[in-house]
């Protein structure tokens, strides 16, 4: 056997260079010589050891876990920096490929191995890996996503690109560096320390714990030896920095320096470095977002009053309960609704009071069996529409009841958030009701939350519709689930227990929050629900 | 428990993902697609984790599941020459060794790159750090692909001694 030769025909494969007619020499020779296999694997082991040992460094470099470096002493010469256009297949950038391997590292040990999912996307399995969690929003004034929705305080982000039409949004990598967007800007999450700026004024502030954080712009990498710096990137490309306090090093295809506070410079996209005055005042700072987040919040809490003063005029309410009207001493909630029945305030036998939607509104915080609210509202109703206002704070591995008849027996309701472990890491909502045989009947909308919307104020709502014979579950104004009953749904409402429930066998605890809850005696429209969401959303 | 179990077969994935992403990355001769392909092995091993016998040998089991990964992939985006056929790729998965990944080569790496001239030093960079292929280095560097893959068998060759030497030198 000649080794040379298999040696080099291994190699073309490995370098992902072969001619067919070498194709067909190699297979010929591995299909009939175990040698020859052991050969190819002894060859490829270096080659996996070169691409892995290469690779870490580099993401080490990027997450700047190499403390030792010193900023000055660059490499002399620059390697080649990455590409904007097309760099999801681009061979030179691996960041993104990497950054997924790390989180999933990260993940297991941050929340103990729970693999955490794309939101709520159960239908295909590929979209639903692989990107994870790197950075939290931790403030935002009156910002979109271009995709129409809201980034709220709390929300997890994860590997991707970010597109923010308007206003403010403060990110806090998990490295630990803080992230100020102003719309309209797009910004590429990379990993939890490098990030890719293709557009819009981005300041990103260092502490020393994440030091090596890294913002990338077309041709140019940026890298943070603890600091405060602006990028900011014009239509045209060009992009700018603006170091603040502390140094940046900058790499490009030619050139690799360090700017330092009070510096600044333009990043042309023909590799050359222009020194400009710096203009520091031209970026948003973290005390921007913080003044216009607390102005945001409290206009939507004033508007919030005033729809909820409107909707609890609705002649077919029958509980409303906004947490506001309410003796937090003595642990009374009063029922708002105009039908209201005595004995129908909702009576707070354990939890505690806590901060709502906004700063300044009431809301109650369960957590242990005991944390419930009782209430007597004498009903009986075979259609009904129930809306909440709910922030779960822990995972979905335990049932969690969110309102339910205690009197056992036909007519008796639950409804409750369901774990579904064999179908995946998002609950179901559930609407479970015993028929006259005693035989509980459910209405289950599967995969509906996933772990992603914990600690996120969520609208849940279900509709019991007798006309139809159906049950409608609604996220967030937005119908999941709507089936058939194939039961009459007579329900028994003479008691209520919401939050709660002690006496049954396996754990049921809600945790979490509720700062609003209305029964309606009539089936809401799922315009109704959306036009509630959009009024009642943080 | 159950549960208990599914978390030590995702452990046992991000601990030995560095030996099935090796094989993808063999059998495949391509650093972008093998990324893919462990994604998707690894929603596969997230998938059947249940079934898996904690008793047993999981890079084997791993492997089993990454090579047919492997050939779905190839079906799906390669044409003949630029990929095995399956029974070579069955065969060569059944041969690759199953023993965890040696870690202790990636630390002998970094001082046996340093031996290699500059130039021969740069291919490799530009090759396994940057992902280039050896068609566009030649590009880069003013070569002949020919002359860069002969260049790259030439390293390969020499870090294989290197890391052996330095790895008996320091059990002797």
């Amino acid at each position: 056997m000649n080794d040379e030769r298999l040696d080099a025909l291994i190699d073309r494969h490995l370098d992902g260079e072969m001619t067919a007619s070498e194709r067909a020499e190699l297979e010929a020779r591995l299909r009939n010589s175990a040698a020859d296999r052991a050969r190819f694997w002894q060859r490829a082991e270096t080659h996996v050891v070169l691409h892995e040992s290469l690779q870490r460094e580099t993401v080490e470099i990027a997450n700047g876990s190499r403390r030792g470096e010193e900023a000055d002493a660059l490499p002399a010469t620059p390697v080649p920096p990455p590409h904007v256009g097309g760099y999801d297949r681009h061979p030179s950038f691996s960041w993104q490929r990497r950054a997924w391997q790390i989180a999933a590292a990260a993940a297991c040990i941050a929340v103990g191995m729970t693999l955490l999912w794309h939101r709520a996307k159960p239908a295909s399995p590929t979209v639903a890996v692989a990107r994870l969690e790197v950075a939290v929003v931790q403030q935002t004034a009156g910002a979109r996503w271009r995709n129409g929705e809201e980034p709220r305080a709390g929300d997890r982000l994860q590997t991707g690109a970010l597109r923010l039409e308007t206003g403010l949004v403060r990110l806090r990598f998990l490295s630990g560096a803080s992230v100020v967007l102003q719309g309209p800007a797009e910004l590429e999450i990379k990993s939890a320390s490098v990030a890719l700026v293709t557009r819009g004024r981005v300041i990103a502030t260092v502490p020393p714990v994440a030091e090596g954080f890294t913002l990338l712009t077309e041709g140019w990498r940026l890298i943070d030896r603890g600091t405060v710096f602006g990028v900011s990137v014009p239509d045209d490309g060009k992009a700018e920095l603006h170091v603040l306090s502390g140094k940046v090093d900058v790499q490009g295809a030619t050139v690799a320096r360090s700017l330092r506070a009070g510096q600044a410079a333009q990043l042309g996209l023909d590799g050359a470095l222009t020194e400009l005055p710096a203009a520091p005042e031209t970026f948003p700072t973290e005390r921007d977002v913080f003044a216009r987040a607390a102005t945001q919040q409290s206009q939507r809490l004033i508007g919030w009053r005033e729809s909820s003063r409107r909707a609890a005029t609705d002649a077919s309410l029958v509980l409303f309960y906004d947490f506001e009207n309410a003796d937090r001493d003595l642990g009374v909630i009063r029922n708002l609704a105009p039908a209201a029945t005595q004995g129908s305030d909702g009576v707070l036998v354990g939890g505690e009071w806590t901060e709502g939607r906004w700063p300044g509104k009431n809301a109650v915080q369960f957590r242990r069996v005991g944390d419930l609210i009782r209430t007597l509202p004498l009903l009986k109703l075979a259609t009904a529409s129930c809306v909440a206002w709910v922030r779960f704070d822990a995972g979905f591995d335990q049932r969690q009841t969110l309102l339910l008849s205690p009197k056992v027996g036909p007519g008796q309701v639950y409804w409750l958030v369901w774990p579904e472990p064999t179908r995946g890491p998002a609950a179901a909502l559930a609407f479970v009701k015993t028929d006259q045989a005693g035989r509980d009947r459910h209405a289950l909308a599967h995969g509906t939350l996933s772990p992603s919307v914990v600690g996120r104020w969520l609208q849940l709502a279900v509709v019991a519709d007798a006309a139809r014979g159906k049950v409608s579950h609604y996220l967030n104004g937005a119908r999941v689930s709507e089936q058939d009953f194939g039961d009459s749904l007579a329900m028994d409402l003479n008691e209520l227990v919401i939050g709660n429930w002690g006496y049954t066998r396996e754990p049921s605890s809600f945790v979490g929050r509720m700062d609003e809850l209305a029964i309606y005696r009539r089936a809401l429209a799922a315009e109704e629900l959306s036009r509630l969401y959009n009024q009642g959303k943080p | 428990m159950l549960h208990d179990h599914h978390q030590q077969v995702l452990g046992l994935f991000v601990r030995h993902q560095t030996r099935i992403k090796g094989l993808i990355v063999s059998l495949l001769g391509d650093f972008a697609a093998a990324e893919d392909v462990l994604q998707e092995t690894f929603l596969v091993v997230q998938r059947k984790a249940e079934s898996f016998d904690l008793n047993g040998n999981f890079i084997a089991w791993a492997f089993r599941i990454a090579r047919f990964q492997v050939m779905k992939a190839q079906a799906q985006h390669r044409r003949t020459a630029e990929r095995f056929a399956d029974d070579v790729v069955e065969a060569l998965a059944a041969s690759a060794p199953v023993e965890p990944f040696d870690e202790t080569k990636l630390a002998e790496l970094p001082g046996c790159l340093e031996k290699l001239a500059p130039q021969a030093r740069r291919i490799v960079e530009l090759f396994y750090r940057h992902e280039h292929k050896p068609r566009e280095i030649a590009g880069l560097i003013g070569w002949t692909p020919a002359a860069v893959s002969v260049a790259l068998s030439r390293a390969r060759t020499f870090l294989r001694q290197c890391i052996e030497q330095r790895l008996a030198g320091e059990q002797s």
